[in-house]
């Protein structure tokens, strides 16, 4: 029997397994929120306002996500991939989630929600809220001291070996015998 | 030139830089003796260490035991100096020079890490002395077309200047305060910090001959 999978375009071609910290789950519907934070001023007696650009909203996604079970993609038993991805959803600090379609991006989960309904046997239901993990503004710092005592030592090493090498000519040759005294005028 | 006009040449470049640097330096203490006996074995015994070459690190031992022994910028600035009026003839010579101005760079280098300062005027005063040694010895190292040493020297600049950065942010800036009436640093000192211990402080900065009439115009720490 054919199945849609057997039906090529562009677009079921270039899909991949979804998936969160490595933990696959299969995408109903999936959405992403973004734009610019804008202060809009208005002024009294003054018909135009002036919206102030502070930059833009960190990118938010929607999944709403399902597992399945007997899936012959995901393998292992239901109840094992719900704890796998649960898991994931409430582990620590950023991850990586790929998207089907729109390849990967470094996340964290703000909420997420698992249903199951009796009508639907076998099928438990995903809705999960992503935010872009971005970057920290202020780095760790150097520790300049440490650094500046390096920086020393490499200096010196560098010119005894510069020493080392520009003196060549003078190692390994016979010393001069001391100058004869000369007599006192 | 010869072997011998060039190792008296470094000879006598050598005992000057080393003369210079004991000179300033206590007589007594372990870590005197330890760079006065460095010094004069190098001296006595210069030719021997350039022909089995361990010159370099005996010379760099010199070096580090004057600033284990407490040898001072200002010292190290007249060793320096010495250094950089040096005109010598033969390459071997000029090498010698040229890297021992980068030793004693790296000796302030050290000297600065392990300084406590008080003030950002401190740092900055700290900051432009050194740029200027650096300035003149890049211009000195890069003639030498000798790359890894001049990239260290520029890398041990970058780390001095990058140090006092870091040290100087969080310092307080000397500041000039103008007061209404002569005053004791106590009650200077308690206007000011709202601590009335820091009276010496003001005193000494200022060289009040006595705290008890401090002049109108003061100069004192912003925080």
């Amino acid at each position: 029997m054919t199945s849609i999978r057997d039906v090529h375009n562009v677009w079921r071609d270039s899909l991949v397994p979804a998936s969160f910290r490595g933990v696959v789950f299969h995408v109903e519907a999936s959405s992403r929120a973004g734009g610019r934070r804008t202060v809009v001023h208005e002024y009294p007696k003054r018909n135009a306002p002036y919206s102030e650009d502070m930059g833009r909203h960190a990118i938010r996604w929607n999944f709403t996500g399902y597992l399945i079970l007997g899936d012959r993609g995901i393998g292992a038993n239901l109840v094992a991939q719900i704890n796998q991805l649960n898991l994931a959803l409430d582990a620590v600090a950023a991850g990586m989630l790929i998207h089907p379609l729109l390849g990967t991006m470094m996340v964290m989960c703000e909420r997420w929600s698992y249903s199951d309904q009796r009508q639907r046997g076998g099928y438990v239901e995903y809705d999960m809220q992503f935010v872009e993990a971005g970057a920290p503004v202020l780095q760790a710092m150097v520790d300049a001291g440490a650094m500046l005592s390096q920086n020393a030592s490499a200096a010196e090493t560098a010119s005894a070996t510069a020493i080392n090498t520009g003196t060549a000519s003078l190692q390994n040759v016979p010393l001069p015998q001391p100058r004869p005294a000369t007599a006192p005028a | 030139m010869t072997t011998r006009d060039t190792i008296e040449e470094i000879s006598a470049i050598v005992g000057r830089t080393t003369n210079l640097l004991i000179a300033d330096i206590g007589i007594a203490g372990q870590q005197g003796a330890d760079l006065r006996f460095a010094v004069g074995d190098l001296n006595a015994n210069i030719a021997v260490y350039l022909a089995d070459g361990t010159f370099a690190n005996r010379l760099l031992q010199c070096f580090r035991l004057a600033t284990a022994a407490g040898i001072t910028i200002l010292q190290l600035d007249a060793v320096l100096e010495q250094l950089t009026t040096e005109q010598p003839i033969s390459l071997e010579a000029s090498i010698v020079v040229e890297n021992s101005i980068t030793f004693a760079l790296a000796q302030d280098g050290k000297i600065i890490g392990a300084t406590t300062y008080t003030s950002r005027d401190d740092v900055d005063a700290a900051m432009k002395h050194m740029k200027g040694w650096f300035d003149i010895a890049r211009d000195l190292v890069a003639d030498t077309m000798d790359g890894p040493t001049y990239q260290a020297l520029i890398t041990l600049m970058a780390g001095i200047t990058r140090y006092l950065t870091d040290v100087g942010r969080p310092l307080p800036r000397m500041v000039a305060f103008q007061m209404t009436a002569i005053m004791p640093a106590l009650a200077i000192s308690n206007l000011i910090y709202q601590d009335g211990s820091r009276d010496e402080e003001i005193a000494a900065e200022n060289k009040i001959v006595h705290p008890a009439f401090c002049p109108i115009s003061i100069r004192a720490l912003s925080a």
